[in-house]
């Protein structure tokens, strides 16, 4: 069985070395963006089930959400990011949460047939 | 085009200041109205009409601070009255609050359509009207 594929499109270092470890997975093959372009380069060129994004993304985001489940990440949540994550079609909105296992949770139920 | 006279609104909020007041807006608008103050005055109106769209507040009880009703019924109404949508509309909303309303659930749908706070009433006049032309 391949890999489900996750892109991480993120420009903070610590973060993206959390995410990678959390979901440090058999059956999840992490790519990371540090940007918009370099992301949407990655989108063209392959097949991901999955987008964790930063909230600093969404409005570039916004012309791709039809075609991905999405997860955006966040280190300030808002009732208005929220709303507008979820308005955009984003399966799960996540406060940045060091140490948690809200990501990997989170991943778990959006793509439910990968294990752990 | 939205025919707003043939659509009822159903308004649930505790406070009866704030339910007239959203009586106002949406009469004034052209829609009927019906009004609740609690779960279970909803769940009877529900239960006797057609209500394609309920505005409902999170917390249904002022006196209690956790207070989170709004969001118990909107999953009643996701299960019983699956007709209705529901745009939650509330002065303690919290970003979990409205991940908790708005993330797809396991069959994709999330439990409202849409979330305002209380000092965004002057955007709920388009939220109703995106949300019924969604519908159609």
């Amino acid at each position: 069985m391949n890999a489900a594929r996750i892109l991480i499109i993120d420009d903070e270092p610590h973060w993206i070395d959390f995410a990678k470890e959390d979901l440090n997975q058999p059956l999840f093959e992490i790519v990371v963006a540090k940007n918009i372009a370099e992301a949407m380069q990655w989108l063209d060129e392959n097949r991901f089930v999955l987008v964790i994004a930063s909230s600093g993304y969404l409005e570039e985001l916004q012309k791709i959400s039809d075609r991905y489940k999405m997860i955006i990440t966040t280190v300030h949540p808002s009732t208005q990011e929220a709303r507008a994550a979820y308005k955009m079609g984003a399966e799960r909105y996540l406060a940045k949460s060091f140490g948690s296992r809200d990501l990997l949770e989170s991943v778990q139920e959006v793509l439910p047939l990968a294990d752990s | 085009m939205l025919d707003k006279g043939r659509i009822t609104i159903l308004v649930v909020d505790d406070l009866e200041d704030w339910r007239l007041t959203l009586r106002g807006i949406l009469v004034d608008e052209g829609y009927s109205v019906k009004l609740a103050a609690s779960k279970g005055e909803a769940l009877e109106i529900l239960s006797g009409a057609e209500i394609p769209l309920a505005i409902l507040d999170m917390r249904l009880d002022e006196s209690d601070e956790g207070n989170q009703d709004g969001l118990v019924l909107a999953k009643t109404i996701k299960r019983e009255h699956a007709g209705t949508q529901v745009i939650l509309l509330t002065g303690y909303g919290t970003p979990d609050v409205v991940s908790k309303a708005m993330s797809p659930g396991p069959e994709g749908q999330a439990l409202i359509v849409d979330y305002l706070e209380k000092t965004e009433t002057d955007k709920l006049l388009g939220v109703i009207e995106q949300t019924l032309v969604a519908m159609q």
